[in-house]
């Protein structure tokens, strides 16, 4: 199949990358380098690794081509649904349901930004040392 | 202090029920479903309780502010707010950290990968690409039917009426289901899990 380089979005826990990899078919490959920019993954010996976890990658065929990491490769070896518009370039990298779970039953409230009716930027942790009443409503 | 989340496109999409409700606590605004991702939120309106160390002791649940919807919902606001006036006087909580972490719903893959699906959906509406945002959208409602804040949520941003046929429909399968609530899933999912001896 034909390899051509493409510009990729990848979004993932909130963050924005955008950069160069390369397309082949289905499948999109990022660099070590562009890998660990855009996802936090280091390229260790042991696997991909992010702090002290590392996701074992021996053995995983066609994860890895010519030092470029798929994304779909990943998506499937760190159990993350991958949501990816070739067309558009754009791919969203989500929780796997087992961080997820872990995360809600950690019980700790996790931090995040966002911006008030004046586009200020606020985040949680501003709050902290106050009881919260988090509210999620809408219009719809 | 109330920190309200607004699952809305914009400032302007909620600046009048704002001012109608003359809200004075702080509002942010999250198209991107940041919010609903990290908490596990499927509806609206949802309530979570933070403490001062910013410990969740209360997980997600409907709960409404007034009763203004109660004859269609069938749901009392007053229990709920009478707990949260005893926990902002006394710090006491009704759940047990054991309590809240059963309550809290265990996601599945399929809603995973929906919330994934919507935000690549909004990102593509929002840089204009609305035709490429489209099918990704149908695709999270498709993945997580039960999830209003994919499913209804996405309607003013597809050009669709949230209150329109579509609400209908989401109305009736919700009706069909026995009207599945944060508690049903929770429950529902751990006891798939004992079945199979996880």
């Amino acid at each position: 199949m034909k390899v051509r380089v493409v510009e990729l979005t990848i979004l993932s826990e909130g963050k924005i990358w955008r950069g160069t990899a390369e397309a082949e078919g289905d499948e999109v490959r990022l660099a070590g380098a562009d890998l660990e920019a855009a996802l936090g993954y280091r390229v260790e010996p042991r696997g991909l690794c992010r702090g002290a976890v590392c996701i074992p990658t021996a053995g995983h065929q066609g994860l890895v081509r010519d030092g470029r990491w798929g994304l779909r490769g990943l998506s499937k070896v760190s159990g993350r649904p991958l949501a990816f518009d070739r067309d558009a370039g754009v791919a969203v990298l989500g929780d796997s349901p087992q961080d997820q779970r872990e995360r809600l039953e950690s019980l700790e409230a996790p931090d995040f930004e966002r911006p008030d009716l004046d586009g200020k930027r606020r985040r949680l942790t501003e709050f902290r040392g106050k009881k919260i009443l988090l509210h999620a409503f809408a219009s719809w | 202090m109330v920190l309200g989340i607004a699952l809305d496109r914009s400032a302007e999409a909620i600046r009048a029920y704002v001012d109608e409700a003359g809200a004075t606590f702080p509002i942010l605004i999250d198209p991107e479903h940041e919010v609903a991702r990290l908490f596990g939120i499927l509806n609206i309106p949802t309530v979570v309780w933070i403490d001062e160390a910013g410990v969740i002791v209360r997980p997600p649940r409907i709960e409404y502010g007034t009763n203004l919807w109660k004859d269609l919902t069938g749901a009392d606001c007053e229990p709920h707010l009478a707990a949260v006036r005893a926990w902002a006087r006394t710090g006491e909580v009704e759940m047990s950290a054991d309590a809240v972490r059963e309550g809290q719903v265990p996601p599945t893959w399929e809603e995973q990968l929906a919330r994934a699906e919507f935000a690549l959906g909004w990102h593509l509406h929002s840089s204009g690409d609305e035709s490429a945002a489209e099918p990704h959208f149908a695709r999270a409602e498709e993945l997580a039917p039960h999830d209003w804040t994919i499913r209804r949520g996405s309607m003013p941003i597809r050009g669709q009426d949230p209150m329109g046929p579509g609400f209908l429909q989401i109305y009736d399968e919700f009706q069909a289901a026995g009207r599945p609530s944060y508690e049903t899933f929770a429950a529902e999912r751990r006891k798939t899990e004992t079945r199979s001896g996880s």
